[in-house]
Parts: structure tokens; sequence; C-alpha cells
């Protein structure tokens, strides 16, 4: 398709204003999504320059950042998640939804319980325990808690019912609970109340 | 609201996804029910905990060389454009 020099101009510099400061958050989220440096930078790039060939589809005025997310997003679920090697299968069902509440329940201490338990985990403890979530609920619980996306907004961006999103919040945020909880207790921590 | 409709709206609350009346009704009850304001100042700060960790755990890596990469590559559309 041929444009002129000036029409190309002007894209390429609405395309710079507006797409390219989100690129920060973008690696921030792709790096949380596939784990690793190399495949992070692959992704973003891949999702720029997608998203540059299709500004012409941008809406101008609406969320710019929703709608890379949801590129990026999008590449990430058909291209990368496979290759990203999930641990081993957790059964959501079974985890008791009060299981954390519970245990915490129980202690002496209910002023200020998380200052017990989690005052040792360490920033790379979390970002672990982030990881070993199953893909489905990482990606949810990664665009809630870093980026702070809204339910609806989610539902977009990864293409999901709000009801799927809400419950694999839920559920991821049990997950991630108990992922820190029995680290906590197998590095020493804190004591295993049972 | 009893503590069964309170708990259900828990993370919507913590996320502030709840309707305003919604949000009147689960303080009403917080404010007399001392088991469901313990579980929600726990969700609430065990929420608060995660994303606090997991925005410091942000990594410094230069980006300049991946910019430089995308900059190159938009040039190669914007003369295919031409």
């Amino acid at each position: 398709m041929a444009l002129g020099k000036e029409t190309i101009q002007l894209k390429r510099k609405s395309f710079e204003n507006e797409a390219l400061p989100h690129m920060d958050a973008l690696f921030r989220t792709a790096l949380r999504m596939t784990k690793n440096d190399k495949d992070a930078e692959d992704l973003v790039q891949e999702a720029i320059v997608k998203a540059y060939r299709f500004w012409d589809k941008f809406e101008p005025g609406s969320n710019c950042r929703a709608w890379l997310f949801k590129i990026m997003t999008n590449i990430f679920i058909n291209e990368y998640r496979s290759k990203s090697r999930s641990p081993v299968a957790v059964n959501v069902d079974e985890i008791d939804d009060n299981f954390l509440i519970g245990q915490l329940a129980s202690d002496v201490n209910m002023e200020d319980p998380e200052k017990q338990l989690f005052a040792k985990v360490f920033d790379d403890d979390v970002k672990k325990a982030i990881e070993n979530l199953p893909d489905d609920f990482r990606v949810v619980i990664i665009l809630s808690f870093l980026e702070g996306f809204s339910y609806q907004e989610i539902a977009e961006i990864a293409d999901l019912q709000l009801g799927t999103v809400k419950s694999r919040l839920h559920r991821g945020r049990k997950l991630l609970q108990k992922e820190l909880y029995d680290y906590a207790i197998k590095n020493g921590y804190i004591k295993d109340l049972k | 609201m009893d503590c069964q409709e309170a708990l259900e709206l828990l993370y919507d609350y913590i996320d502030k996804e709840v309707s305003d009346i919604d949000e009147k009704q689960i303080k009403e009850h917080l404010s007399k029910c001392k088991d469901c304001f313990k579980m929600f100042k726990l969700e609430n700060n065990i929420n608060d905990f995660i994303e606090t960790k997991l925005k410091n755990d942000n990594p410094l890596a230069s980006l300049g060389d991946l910019k430089n990469r995308i900059m190159t590559k938009m040039d190669e559309i914007d003369s295919q454009s031409c």
C-alpha cells in the first residue's frame, strides 16, 4: 500500500508518542509471563511491531495501554504458552479456600499475622511463587497486581468472560498464598501451625 | 448484609470493583462483625504485601537495545509503505 511520506511520518510520530512510552510496562509483564529475558524481549518486540502495523486500527482517544497489552497477551497465549514449561499440574479445585486463613486463625498474633508470615519472604520468593502459577492464572494475576487493570479491562485484554477473570483471580490468589506459605515453612521462616 | 454475602464480595471489595451501595453495606457489616473485619484486614494486608513485593522486583534491564531493534523494524515497515 503506498502512503505519502508525510502520512507515514505522522503515523510514526503518533505511535512513538502514544505507544512506545508503554514499552517498560510491557516488558516487566512480558518477563513475568515468559519467565526469561530473551523471550520477554522477543515478545515485546513482536507485540510492538504488530501494534505498529495495525496502528490505523487503533481508535484515537481510547485506552492505548490496554490495546497494547491485548496484542501482547494474545501473542503470548497463542505462541509462547506452550514454550514456557508449566510446573507440575496443580489441581486448583482441591485447594481449600480458607487454607491460609484457617492456618492464621490459630496463630496467637492475629493483630499482625502477615508480619510473622511474610516478614522474611524476599521479593525473589514472591517472583518464584508467581512464576510457579499455571499460565492461565499467572496472566490474570500479573495484569491485576502488577499493572492494575480492572476486571473489565483484563476480560478484554485476555479475551475472557468477566466471571472467568474473577474466578481465576480468586483461585490464583489462593494458589499464591499457599505457595508462599509452604515456602515460608520449608525455609523455616515460620513454624508449621498444623 | 450477612457474613456470607460480605465474604463473597471480599476480593471485589479489595480490588475496588464493588458498587457504591455494596461498599457502604460491606463497611456497615465490618463495623459490626469482628470476624469478618479480621478476615478482610488479613486478606487486604496479604494483597498489599504481594503487590508491593511484585512491584519492587522490577528488572533494571536496559531496554535501549530492544528499543533500537524495534525502531529498525518500524523503519522497514515505513519503507514498505511508501
